[in-house]
């Protein structure tokens, strides 16, 4: 769509909302054909119509007599406004902050550069910057002396509504009143981030820091950028800046843990800085996963589980880090407690889950009945049991008190060992087995 | 006449029998391991299958002509009088199935529950605890229709089915909370649905429940309601609870129960 057409079309709905008594309506499609074509006479005369302010009515009745001086309607309206008040014309409009005189059009001051009129976030109504809130909508704007501050907090809201134009133009307005302001400009730096200018944001970042060289935040937010960039060394030099400021801020170690990782691996240093962040933050679940990790490639299996089984917790099982820790948990086979391995306990327990089969095998062929149990059967039963026993000592228990008294402190250790210990287990309990199965 | 208890049962158990769960994905991951033991078992039922339906009918003698598969078949009446194969039978049992539809449905479960299981036991153990849930489910089918007022365990029964329940128990005390992605088909509506491991065990048993149960009332009327063995699948599901316990390695139920047991890391030194 051309300019001109647009105009034509926008202008068209103005005047018809305007004369359907939709003023907001109008007022809006009425500003738009002036932001497009700010000579055009019918627009400013029908928004002079429209507007809620006598102020507003009368600036846009000059800019129609700006226009085109002859302008019988612009002229009888200015003659009625200024016996319904005794404020003189535009002469004395003076910008808020530098009291220069101002045009009565114009959206800034020449003179300071003050903004003078500023779009409303929440409804796109412009409205005069000494406003404290939106005319139109009633959102609240702040105040225009707050300088920088204000037009951050203006940036910031425009880019909520995704109104990117409109936030860069505010956070450039901050930027450009910070006057060395570190929070400001950290601020500014933040907004140029989410807008997609790292550039933009890495100067001002270091503007930020030039101000403030105790921030560790601003140093941890530039590392970020830098490790985006794949920039690892200046982003492990912020970060490490950033650890030396704020050395018990859970989130800066844990990137600074992340890029340790990242770039050397499961360290030393990276694990113990993991450490520190779960002794500071223990829920920090992402925490618990990445130390899992760096524990899994030092060989630690059994603190790998623990960590990983600590971010479960943390989380649900559907979420990204929940899955995560859930699937490496379950790839890992942690070996057995000590006390355990070397107990009797763990032994009578794996031998009975063997002896479950020609138990019931022999239960059932006495008709359920135990004392009917034959000899034999008792038999096949003792034999299964040393089987059983003897196949446990090879495969799973192999440093229980009477392997490690006839194998030494190590138990049945090596293929030949577990073979000669296995092996005729195997053949016992398959042996005792069939028997009872056979009824023999 | 069947009382009203069991009539709200029965139309309890008509409703769910609309419903049919179909495990499609558990979202656990790749497999460690490959799962020998578990398609070994699956080719060996479905070569028994063949056997018995297909082979063995060429033969011209009783024993191809049933009497083999007879024997095999678990009859709980034989087991108690200590006639037949006994014990063996259950074996055997559990190698035998009715038609290729209950082959392929047992299979698919065991192949679904099974590779999971067998990734945790390995190959050796996960065979061993299978054996032991046969035998398990296999009591449980004995003792259940035994007990039935009308056929009194004289119906032989067959199918991996209780076994299975096992595995599918099995999966159940490791994982619980771990969502399937399930086809539920109400009637002819499939919908494919993210359900917990425990939501679709509790549909199994309770069937198998309300089955049984169904099963002593209307055999107490001299009807049979069902040849589906409830006292086998919720025997195979007691086995898998009991047999996961015998055959799961100790690290994993230790650390499962107490993760602070784990060593703690120390703080400081070198790694």
């Amino acid at each position: 769509m051309s300019n001109s057409t647009q105009v034509a079309e926008l202008l068209q709905a103005g005047i018809a909302a305007a004369k359907a008594g939709r003023a907001q309506e109008a007022r809006q499609a009425l500003l738009q054909v002036t932001e497009l074509d700010e000579r055009n006479e019918q627009a400013w005369l029908w928004l002079s119509g429209v507007v809620e302010s006598l102020k507003y009515r009368r600036a846009c009745l000059e800019n129609v007599l700006a226009i085109n001086p002859d302008n019988g309607y612009a002229q009888e309206g200015l003659r009625w406004l200024d016996q319904q008040s005794s404020t003189p014309a535009t002469s004395q409009e003076r910008c808020p902050r530098c009291q220069a005189s101002i045009p009565p059009s114009g959206t800034t001051c020449p003179h300071c550069g003050q903004a003078l009129i500023v779009a409303c976030p929440a409804c796109g109504q412009y409205v005069d910057v000494r406003e404290p809130s939106c005319l139109e909508c009633g959102q609240f704007l702040g105040d225009f002396r707050d300088g920088a501050r204000y037009h951050l907090a203006l940036a910031r809201a425009y880019l909520k509504q995704h109104q990117y134009a409109l936030s860069q133009e505010a956070t450039a307005r901050a930027e450009a009143e910070a006057s060395g302001d570190p929070q400001v400009l950290g601020g500014v730096a933040a907004l140029h981030e989410e807008l997609g200018h790292s550039d933009l944001a890495i100067a001002a970042y270091e503007q930020a820091i030039e101000h403030d060289l105790g921030n560790a935040v601003l140093y941890a937010r530039l590392g970020a950028i830098y490790r985006r960039r794949t920039l690892h060394a200046e982003a492990r030099v912020m970060y490490e800046l950033a650890a030396e400021r704020a050395g018990d801020d859970p989130g800066i170690l844990f990137e600074l843990a992340q890029l340790h990782v990242e770039e050397d691996g499961a360290t030393t240093e990276a694990r113990k800085l993991l450490e520190k962040v779960v002794r500071l933050e223990a829920g920090h679940a992402q925490a618990h996963l990445l130390l899992g990790d760096v524990y899994l490639g030092q060989q630690r299996g059994p603190q790998a589980v623990q960590h990983y089984e600590r971010a479960c917790q943390l989380t649900s099982p559907g979420s990204r880090i929940g899955r995560e820790a859930h699937r490496k948990l379950g790839r890992l086979h942690p070996s057995t407690p000590e006390h355990q391995a070397q107990g009797w306990m763990e032994t009578l327990r794996r031998t009975s889950g063997l002896m479950l089969t020609p138990a019931l095998a022999a239960l059932v062929n006495a008709g359920l009945s135990p004392w009917r149990i034959s000899l034999a059967a008792w038999g096949g039963l003792a034999v299964s049991s040393v089987g059983a026993y003897l196949w446990v000592c090879a495969t799973d228990v192999p440093r229980n008190p009477a392997m490690r008294r006839v194998f030494g402190p190590a138990g049945v250790k090596g293929l030949e060992q577990q073979a000669l210990v296995g092996i005729p287990g195997l053949v016992l309990w398959t042996a005792a087995l069939g028997l009872i199965l056979l009824k023999v | 006449m069947i009382g009203s208890w069991a009539f709200f049962l029965l139309v309890l158990d008509f409703f769910l029998s609309l419903v049919f769960l179909l495990p499609l994905k558990d979202y656990r991951g790749p497999y460690r391991t490959f799962p020998y033991m578990t398609l070994g078992l699956v080719l060996l039922n479905t070569a028994v299958h063949v056997l018995v339906y297909y082979v063995l009918p060429l033969g011209e003698d009783a024993w191809s002509q049933g009497g083999l598969m007879w024997q095999m078949m678990l009859v709980p009446a034989d087991v108690l009088n200590g006639e037949g194969l006994g014990s063996l039978s259950m074996i055997t049992a559990a190698f035998l199935h009715g038609s290729w539809s209950h082959l392929v449905g047992n299979m698919f479960i065991l192949w679904f529950f099974g590779r999971r299981l067998e990734d945790v036991l390995g190959p050796t153990k996960f065979g061993l605890f299978y054996l032991a849930c046969v035998f398990v489910s296999g009591t449980g089918s004995v003792l259940g229709r035994a007990a039935l007022p009308l056929t009194q365990g004289v119906i032989p029964g067959l199918g991996a089915s209780g076994a299975i329940m096992g595995v599918v128990a099995a999966y159940l005390f490791l994982y619980h909370g771990q969502r399937i992605l399930t086809l539920i088909l109400l009637g002819v509506i499939p919908i494919p649905l993210r359900i917990p491991a425990w939501v679709f065990i509790l549909y199994t048993v309770t069937r198998d429940i309300l089955s049984g149960w169904l099963e002593q009332e209307f055999q107490a009327i001299g009807h049979i309601y069902s040849f589906v063995d409830s006292f086998a699948h919720l025997g195979g599901v007691i086995a898998g609870l009991i047999c996961v316990y015998f055959f799961l390695p100790r690290e994993l139920l230790y650390y499962r129960h107490r993760p602070s047991a784990a060593p703690k890391p120390p703080l400081s030194g070198k790694s």
